[in-house]
């Protein structure tokens, strides 16, 4: 598929949108030059993700790197998800990704890590 | 054809530059220039007894000439800065800091600024205002700054021309009711120097900034426009070499710094951009800034009335007939998107909220797409964005 047309699948109708139930851990991120919003929720046991949601508006780049991690992310460790470098989102999403985007791609992942860490 | 001008043309044909507000491409003859100084009399101004540091010297007292020139202003009251930020800085810190020596009751004094403003002229002042305890009376729009100037007001910030939308301030009327309240007044002209002529006196203010880069010079560079008298309202805030008349540190440390532009521009100026500048501003003049504006005037009006036509777009100005921005988005597209996909087609233009948070807030809007004109567009230009824009409007809403 065209990783421009799959990115906009994942924006019009995302994975893992809304909020889980049993939720352990949240962290809500703001990228205020854009006004780009995504809330993130994880629920955690024995240090695995087994469950995962995110919700917020942004650009679709954004959101559809959300979608896309979300995947990937449920059933991984912890220590792994800290370990997601920006590549593999970039990788995630097929198309190139200039420095300034790439913040949009990575307000879903660094929200994510963050509410690992606040609560862990 | 004004495209082979500018050498980017030559290496991008595909081009389309929609993003002059953000910053203008460079013509041959300013590169030129800045090679030039490079190879032919690389040398530091003012302090060298040989032939290349003469000629750099004179160069930048040319240079010094034009720009005063240029805006309609004294080679005296032209101070060379890094960029506009600089200049806004240099005031807004240089000259609270001159007051907080001289007045004890700053609490009661205040400045006046608008909220549409872009964060490099509005922060410096807030800011500094608030480290001097100062307060800040912020209009919700322009036509609000007059009724809010009164006898305790020091300093009154105005813009041009904004970088988002195209409002009409009377800096002069402004400028009177500043001066009859004994307030000072700082315009940043960024977004209109390269549109428009700027003309100092009839301002009236006492400040004025603009950068290079924005008026097809090199980046690094700008100016800060002080009107002469005013030069002893400004504390200098950087100290070091080629600013200083005398040092004695025999009793105590004594430090006498030279007068007017002098005191300001401290340590060794950027000498290949303000030569750089002064090849742009010939550039500009040997064009006619009525031509410029006259053919800009005639492309956003083109665009503007096919941008009207459809209905997928939503101008953040819809009633304006020409401008020198026009802002917009595509319905139910990020901004983000949009600038993404042109930026795809080889076609440049800004989007998010342009350094201007509160006007967007207030506006309700995330951000915006912006589309900023130069000498180098074209009607071809607006065609392919136009189409570009009916693409992303049915890829993101149709299919």
């Amino acid at each position: 598929m065209n990783p421009m047309q799959d990115i906009l699948d994942h924006y019009r109708d995302p994975e893992h949108f809304g909020v889980c139930d049993g939720h352990t851990h949240k962290f809500h991120s703001k990228n205020v030059s854009c006004g780009d919003e995504v809330t993130v929720y994880l629920k955690i046991e024995n240090q695995t993700v087994i469950d995962f949601s995110f919700e917020g508006k942004g650009c679709a780049i954004s959101v559809a790197a959300m979608s896309m991690l979300s995947d990937e992310i449920i059933g991984m460790h912890v220590d792994d998800i800290q370990k997601i470098t920006p590549d593999f989102v970039v990788e995630l999403l097929g198309i190139e990704v200039g420095p300034v985007r790439l913040k949009c791609a990575l307000i879903g992942l660094d929200a994510t890590k963050q509410a690992i860490s606040d609560k862990l | 054809m004004l495209k082979e001008l500018f050498p980017i043309f030559n290496h991008k044909p595909e081009l389309v530059y929609l993003d002059t507000a953000a910053t203008a491409l460079k013509p041959t003859v300013v590169l030129k220039e800045i090679f030039d100084y490079y190879t032919l009399y690389s040398s530091n101004i003012a302090r060298g007894f040989y032939p290349i540091a003469d000629m750099a010297t004179q160069k930048v007292i040319d240079a010094r000439k034009k720009v005063a020139e240029f805006v309609s202003a004294k080679p005296n009251e032209i101070v060379f800065t890094s960029g506009a930020t600089d200049g806004m800085n240099k005031v807004a810190l240089g000259m609270l800091g001159k007051i907080s020596k001289e007045k004890s009751d700053l609490g009661s004094l205040n400045v006046v600024v608008c909220e549409n403003e872009h964060h490099s002229s509005l922060l410096p002042i807030v800011a500094q205002a608030q480290n001097f305890g100062v307060q800040v009376k912020i209009a919700k729009e322009y036509s609000e700054i007059e009724s809010l100037i009164d006898s305790k007001t020091v300093l009154v910030y105005v813009t041009l021309a904004s970088n988002v939308l195209n409002h009409k301030v009377d800096v002069a009327r402004i400028s009177e009711v500043a001066h009859k309240n004994s307030a000072f007044v700082l315009v940043d002209a960024c977004q209109a120097v390269s549109h428009r002529e700027v003309n100092f006196r009839e301002l009236g203010c006492d400040f004025l900034v603009f950068s290079g880069h924005k008026l097809y010079g090199p980046t690094g560079v700008g100016v800060l426009v002080v009107k002469e008298f005013a030069y002893s309202k400004l504390d200098p805030i950087f100290f070091g070499g080629g600013a200083v008349e005398d040092v004695s540190f025999e009793s105590n440390v004594k430090i006498t710094l030279k007068t007017g532009f002098e005191a300001i521009e401290t340590g060794t100026l950027p000498i290949a951009e303000i030569i750089g500048m002064a090849a742009a501003i010939d550039f500009v003049n040997g064009i006619s800034m009525k031509t410029i504006s006259q053919k800009e005037q005639e492309l956003s009006a083109y665009l503007l009335s096919q941008l009207k036509s459809l209905d997928f777009v939503e101008l953040l100005e819809p009633d304006l007939e020409h401008a020198h921005v026009i802002s917009f988005n595509i319905k139910n597209v990020h901004s983000h998107d949009v600038a993404f996909m042109l930026g795809q087609k080889n076609i440049c233009v800004r989007a998010g909220q342009h350094c201007a948070h509160l006007l967007h807030k207030k506006m309700g809007l995330h951000g915006s797409v912006r589309v900023s004109f130069g000498i180098y567009n074209s009607v071809e230009d607006c065609d392919r964005l136009l189409s570009e824009l009916k693409e992303i409007n049915s890829m993101f809403n149709e299919r």
